[in-house]
């Protein structure tokens, strides 16, 4: 799998290959010229040399190439319907959007206690991700991932990873939806959806893919689900001011959410810093939430983050909150299982330090080190910074086979990569999900 | 050469000049003399274009200059060397004198007329190569006359070139003045120092407030009561 | 003792990006105390429309000749295309300001800087090749790589010294020559300069002093320009919010050097060049920009002037 692709890393490595052959005499002159001490005569172009694969992400899930049955499915469908190929994101929308519209389908009514109870008892069989069900924390059961790799400007898959049973993911018993709630609630009239995730700025990529995942599974229903007629509202988190997801913003559309009593699935957020925001505020309203991107441990699961969290999110201390994603835990332990079996020994591990990129090195770390990997050096990233030459270079001197980077392409994902090779530091590098967007194949130039 | 007839100036809504009129003639040296505040730096600043005339009319040799720039009137040959030396601190000497001659394309007289001040003033060729704002303050005030001089300049506007300087510099200045003149150079001389400055000049006008107080021979005036007394200390 | 030599190596090749932004800030500030906010911007916007060329040439996939013709036609163009908006931002926006209180070319600067950063990210959503087209326009756009990375010193020695390296550092230093020969030398320049000191002074001597004014935005725009060439060819990344990081640490930099001063530009820009690179190497990458702006408080502290200012501007 390493060595057998050099010769398809770049669409143009054709008219590349005849630059390469004439530049260095370019360069050779311009020493020359600049410095007149006899250092050029070196041949060897080392620009992005193409030893095989150097860029290796992992996804929580399969990437939509790779996606089977139902999965392949709407994959056909959505570039039928928006003529693009899905981000890797598009599925959780769509699956996302499911769950709810399945669990409306069992209940009957529009009601905001029984529609809990029937999202938390979500079974999928064979869907679009495969089977799986909620735990009792309101996480996936789902734990395949997958590794990727880029070749000719694109992600490849390579590998599935993880696939082992999740925690808390046996069976559950299923109640009585009649049972629960008003009795008299509505079972007929509109049901209201919403999502809220960031379209303006620089995440708007994947939210409009997310988007799109979500209009197709309403769309699918006719918009009819029983006796309901569908509407469904697009709502954006984000602030120009801020050119990304807006604290303000997002507190602003859960509070919006939870006064509406024709809004029954709160489909969101992208960015687990704002699931932490509307998280308590919906909890309260007992309005269902299900997050087709939230990664963040602590937004779910005891133990793994902040020790107040999850109850912290959970004043009333019921689950409202439901992600179809695998979490950082997740990730970060199959990144580091991924690497010890590419055989690597050294690993420097950066983070962006956002709650994100932090949150999956310090499980990576943990794993890493579990499985006897050498963690070389940890630190945190300037995400603004314009390049890392500087600390290419040092981590140069601790010679890793590997560098980890828990950010996003947002946090210079694709810098870190372009400066990796601009100092000539020949380790690969792993960096996980926030990064599986065409944007950071742009970004990093690969 | 010069003729300014009502001339009224100020500063935003304040007016300072409040209808001012004065002549210079070709050759000679008029000194305008008044109390602090009288306006004087301000009707040397509307000569030269540094404020705007808001009345009345400015003609220099017979041209209406009013709303003409400052960058202009230099070419023209009006010269103007303001009150407080304002010379370029982080330029070298030889560097402000050069800058004195911007407007000027004719290398050879540059050459004679950087001859000239070095000659009046040799302090200022041992110096050429030190930043002006090194300079002490008597060879900075002459740095500011060698650099107007550079100019080239038909008339000569200066302002207080006597100001905190010892007599001795005082009279040398007074002597540079006196040699201008004598080359050709119309001089319109404003001065803290009256009688010195009277002496000097061929006429004077007496200032107040914005206004003309009189206006005769410089002889005359030094004998003027009310200027005795007021301006001579007497 | 090679990593240190290693760092410093980097840190004045970046240095010089920041020295050549900073002079843009510095000149502008001499002569009207004006912190342009929106030069940082001008630079990102350079930096598009560069980008824009390089791919409208074909450059990533020439031959070396043809690179380098491109590449200087691309700096040409970049330059006059800088200086251009520059003085006319300064015609139209800061000159009908002139005599307004400080704070308005300020507040009207800060203005300018959020239209250019817009248009930058109007300019990243163009659909375009080398924009990425069709990706998000606020998304990093990767800057062809058109100058070897290649160690010249040989693929396995242990100190780097590149092409690239070489020709960052190489045409900087020309074109500081250069604008230093211009300020000393030439009339215009010299008219700048003394403009600077005493505007005052400076019109009572017949110079111009508006045609001086946008002189000097027309050369802090060329700079700019230049810089924007320079700096794409050499992080190879570009985005529309580059121009508030650089521009920070440029101005940052003038600031350093002593504002208005122009050797303390280029100073600054080295020494600021300089502290991150071995911030990150001593101390840490997340503290990069605490230590270059702590740094920046502390010679503030003991020396105001900055480190080659002398210049509280005379007045009287
Ligand atoms: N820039 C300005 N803005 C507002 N008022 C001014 C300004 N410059 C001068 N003035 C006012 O105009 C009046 C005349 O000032 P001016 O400088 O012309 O006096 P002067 O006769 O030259 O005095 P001195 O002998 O002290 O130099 C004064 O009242 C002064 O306060
Ligand atoms: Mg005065």
């Amino acid at each position: 799998m390493r060595a057998s692709h050099q010769e398809c890393r770049f669409p143009d490595e054709k008219g590349r290959a005849v630059q390469r052959k004439r530049l260095p005499r370019i360069a050779a002159a311009l020493a020359a010229l600049l410095l007149t001490a006899a250092c050029g005569g070196d041949k060897q172009p080392t620009v992005a040399a193409p030893k095989g694969d150097r860029v290796f992400i992992t996804f929580g899930g399969l990437p939509p190439e790779e996606l089977k049955g139902k999965g392949a499915d709407f994959v056909a469908a959505y570039k039928a319907k928006f003529g693009s190929t899905p981000e890797g994101y598009a599925i959780y929308g769509y699956v996302a959007a499911q769950v709810a519209i399945d669990a409306l389908r069992r209940t009957g009514r529009a009601d905001r206690e029984a529609l809990r109870v029937a999202v938390s008892e979500t079974e999928q069989i064979d869907g679009p991700l495969g089977s799986w069900r909620f735990t009792t924390d309101g996480d996936t059961t789902l734990t395949t991932m997958s590794g990727n790799t880029v070749r000719d400007g694109k992600f490849a898959f390579v590998t599935v990873l993880g696939g082992g049973a999740a925690a808390g993911s046996g069976a559950r018993a299923k109640t009585d939806l009649a049972t629960i709630g008003d009795p008299a609630a509505p079972k007929t009239g509109p049901v209201k959806f919403v999502s809220s995730l960031p379209l303006t700025g620089s995440a708007s990529a994947q939210s409009g893919t997310i988007v799109n995942g979500i209009r197709l599974a309403l769309e699918e229903t006719g918009g009819k689900i029983g006796d309901f007629s569908v509407a469904y509202e697009s709502w954006d988190d984000a602030s120009a001011k801020k050119g990304d997801w807006d604290p303000e913003v997002e507190a602003q559309n859960a509070d919006r959410a939870a006064k509406d009593p024709s809004i029954h699935f709160y489909l969101g957020t992208y960015n687990s810093g704002a699931a932490k925001i509307a998280m308590p505020i919906l909890n309260q309203a007992n309005l269902v939430m299900i997050s087709p991107a939230n990664t963040y441990t602590g937004l779910t699961k005891p133990g793994l983050g902040e020790p107040n969290e999850p109850a912290v999110y959970r004043p009333t201390g019921k689950v409202n909150y439901h992600r179809v994603v695998p979490a950082d835990d997740i990730q970060g332990k199959v990144g580091a299982e991924w690497m010890k079996a590419m055989g690597a020994k050294r690993v420097y591990v950066l983070d962006d330090r956002g709650l994100y990129g932090k949150g999956i090195a310090d499980v990576f770390v943990a794993t890493a080190e579990e499985l006897g990997l050498t963690v070389v050096g940890r630190e945190g990233t300037d995400p603004k910074a314009q390049e890392y030459r500087s600390l290419m270079t040092k981590i140069k001197t601790a010679n890793p086979d590997f560098v980890y980077f828990g950010g996003t392409t947002q946090t210079n994902a694709g810098q870190i990569s372009k400066d990796m090779v601009a100092v000539g530091l020949d380790a690969k590098l792993m960096l996980p999900d926030g990064c599986f967007e065409q944007a950071f194949i742009s970004a990093a130039g690969l | 050469m010069l003729r300014v007839e009502q001339a009224r100036a100020g500063y935003g809504a304040v007016e300072v000049l409040r209808g001012i009129s004065l002549t210079v003639d070709e050759g000679e040296i008029v000194t305008l003399i008044g109390a602090n505040g009288a306006g004087k730096t301000t009707t040397l600043h509307t000569l030269s274009g540094l404020v705007q005339l808001t009345g009345g009319r400015i003609t220099f040799l017979g041209e209406n200059i009013a709303g003409v720039p400052a960058h202009e009137l230099v070419r023209r040959g009006l010269v103007h060397a303001p009150e407080g030396r304002k010379i370029f601190s982080r330029l070298t000497v030889l560097e402000n004198l050069e800058m004195g001659a911007y407007t000027r394309r004719d290398p050879d007289g540059i050459a004679r007329d950087l001859a000239r001040v070095f000659e009046l003033f040799p302090i200022l060729a041992e110096r050429r190569r030190q930043a002006g704002g090194t300079l002490s303050g008597g060879e900075q005030q002459m740095l500011a006359v060698g650099r107007a001089m550079m100019a080239r300049p038909r008339l000569l506007l200066l302002d207080e070139p006597s100001l905190g300087l010892a007599p001795l510099i005082v009279a040398r200045i007074f002597e540079v003045i006196r040699e201008l003149s004598k080359s050709g150079v119309t001089i319109l001389l404003v001065e803290q120092n009256a009688r010195m400055a009277l002496r000097l000049a061929h006429r004077g006008y007496v200032m107040e407030t914005g206004a003309i107080l009189l206006a005769d021979a410089a002889s005359a005036l030094l004998e003027n009561e009310t200027v005795r007394a007021a301006y001579l200390g007497e | 003792m090679l990593t240190l030599a290693q760092q410093l190596w980097i840190g004045l090749t970046n240095g010089m990006v920041f020295a050549l932004i900073a002079l843009g800030y510095t000149m502008v500030y001499g002569i009207l105390e004006l912190i342009n906010f929106a030069h940082g911007d001008l630079f990102m916007l350079a930096s598009f429309l560069a980008l824009t060329l390089v791919g409208l040439l074909g450059l990533a996939t020439a031959s070396g000749p043809v690179v380098v013709v491109g590449l200087l036609g691309v700096v040409l163009a970049c330059a006059i295309f800088a200086a251009l908006i520059n003085r006319t931002v300064d015609r139209v926006v800061y000159r009908p300001l002139r005599n307004a209180p400080k704070l308005a070319p300020l507040v009207s600067a800060i203005g300018v800087s959020f239209v250019f950063q817009n248009l930058g990210l109007f300019w990243g959503g163009l659909p375009l090749d080398v924009m990425g087209g069709g990706l998000a326009a606020a998304a990093p756009k990767s800057f062809p790589d058109l100058i070897p990375s290649t160690n010249l010193l040989g693929d396995g020695a242990a100190f780097r010294i590149t092409a690239k390296d070489l020709v960052v550092i190489g045409s900087s230093l020309c074109v500081m020559v250069a604008l230093w020969l211009f300020v000393t030398r030439s009339r215009l320049g010299k008219a700048m300069r003394a403009t600077a000191q005493n505007p005052l002074a400076a019109r009572l001597m017949g110079i111009d002093v508006d045609r001086v004014i946008s002189a000097t935005f027309l050369i802090g725009g060329a700079l700019a320009g230049f810089a924007a060439v320079i700096y794409g060819l050499y992080v190879n990344t570009i985005k529309f919010q580059d121009g508030y990081q650089n521009g920070l640490y440029a101005f940052t930099a003038a600031v350093l050097g002593g504002i208005g001063n122009i050797p303390g530009a280029v100073v600054g820009g080295l020494v600021i060049g300089i502290v991150r690179a071995l911030s990150d190497q001593y101390i840490g990458a997340q503290w990069q920009q605490a230590v270059v702006f702590g740094m920046l408080i502390a010679l503030l502290v003991f020396r105001p002037q900055g480190l080659l200012g002398a210049n509280v501007r005379e007045k009287v």
